[in-house]
């Protein structure tokens, strides 16, 4: 859940981190019915498969630049120490579980990054926009922009290669759409910007937007972050 | 999507907002011991109508909670024994809770029982830090306690049940059982 900060973002291709995420997940797989050496061999050639991507991957500059991805190959020479010192392979301690999953949560926010820093491109919030909320109404979108609503129509029929007004205010709607887009449908999102809050004072998401984008950010960002997750109030 | 937050990295701000027992960059897990407190919490955060309902879907997962020390102030009374004013573990604002978080985990609490401020009569479990799920009926070893927690996916994309949205306690709205608590107590 946790999520970086734009400065530690590098572009890494979708699929490369999908493959380390299956590797990974490969290595801590349970296997049915083999013996506990039988699983110990199966689990150190799966983390061998594992090491070798990694290490192909720190030889790319996009890789080797980033800071998780070092914190990430610090984690693989930990667990090949884990998976040996476990020498029946049942890890009742969980020493190579808890390895795994930590693992596994630096490479899923390897995506989230990567995916939330895509969107800092205009261009390519625009068109995540648009798609996102291909159910609600072309005008509510160009409230949410602050663009015309034939900006808009123009966005659906062609991808867009420039965004000559409001670039920033796009970005700020493609990261809230990114939190809000897994808990409420489409027209809901549309309804959400248009919805006073005590949180703003009793202001709408839109109110603060068309205001100053720059101060509106953080309180959306918690906003939007708050509709998504768990919550105590 | 997960159902717990996680820090995997100390040099990476976690992005949970600020909520009533974790400020800004601390990690909190919070959960209800009745589904319709957990229900509650959400119309409360984000003011929903009975039209707002029908754009909402919601993961809903069921925790086995197993923990070093969870502090106990479920009731009000609880709390006033203990020396803590109970108003705070209901009100708007969440100042002082944030203050007695500290406290606790500084006593060695890691998490706590409070009275839900969405849903008067319920429970709300927190629990302090990050967390991460272990699949129903693993057995977690002891060392790991209050780091792994058993979390069971019981519903995807369900609707917020509209029959709470009477019953929810809203910003701003007095608390129906803190207030009878407090008329029991004068």
């Amino acid at each position: 859940m946790p999520m970086i900060t734009d400065a530690t973002h590098t572009p890494i291709p979708d699929e490369e981190i999908d493959a380390l995420q299956t590797c990974a997940l490969a290595i801590g797989a349970d296997a049915e019915n083999s013996s506990s050496d039988e699983a110990r061999h199966r689990r150190l050639a799966a983390y061998r498969l594992f090491r070798q991507m990694m290490i192909a991957h720190a030889r790319t500059a996009e890789w080797r630049a980033n800071p998780i991805v070092q914190e990430l190959l610090l984690e693989v020479l930990t667990l090949e120490g884990d998976i040996e010192a476990d020498e029946d392979g049942l890890d009742p301690d969980w020493r190579v579980r808890e390895n795994l999953d930590r693992i596994s949560q630096i490479v899923e926010l390897l995506r989230r990054n990567h995916e939330h820093g895509a969107l800092d491109d205009a261009p390519t919030a625009a068109r995540f926009v648009v798609g996102e909320l291909a159910g609600a109404r072309d005008e509510d979108i160009a409230d949410i922009c602050g663009v015309e609503t034939r900006t808009i129509r123009n966005w659906r029929k062609h991808q867009p290669g420039t965004i000559r007004v409001n670039g920033d205010r796009v970005v700020l709607a493609a990261q809230l759409i990114y939190d809000l887009r897994g808990t409420i449908t489409a027209p809901g999102i549309a309804r959400w910007f248009r919805r006073p809050r005590h949180q703003l004072d009793g202001r709408t998401p839109l109110d603060l937007m068309n205001e100053n984008i720059d101060k509106a950010a953080g309180p959306l960002r918690d906003l939007s972050r708050s509709a998504r997750g768990q919550l105590a109030t | 999507m997960e159902p717990l937050w996680s820090a995997p990295l100390a040099f990476v701000q976690p992005t949970q907002p600020p909520a009533r027992w974790n400020s800004r960059g601390e990690l909190a897990q919070y959960a209800a011991q009745q589904v319709d407190a957990a229900w509650a919490e959400l119309i409360r955060q984000e003011d929903l109508s009975a039209h707002d309902t029908a754009y909402y879907r919601r993961s809903i997962w069921m925790l086995q909670i197993t923990e070093p020390r969870i502090a106990d102030l479920s009731t009000f009374d609880r709390a006033a024994h203990c020396g803590i004013d109970p108003a705070i573990l209901v009100d708007d604002d969440h100042t002082r809770c944030h203050a007695l978080r500290a406290e606790l985990e500084s006593a060695g609490f890691t998490g706590v029982l409070a009275p839900s401020a969405a849903l008067p009569d319920a429970t709300s479990i927190t629990l302090f830090g990050p967390r991460t799920a272990a699949a129903p009926h693993e057995r977690i070893p002891e060392r790991l306690r209050g780091v792994y927690v058993e979390a069971s996916l019981i519903a995807e994309e369900a609707l917020v049940p509209a029959r709470l949205l009477t019953s929810t306690r809203r910003h701003g709205d007095d608390h129906a059982a803190f207030e009878a608590w407090r008329t029991s107590v004068s």
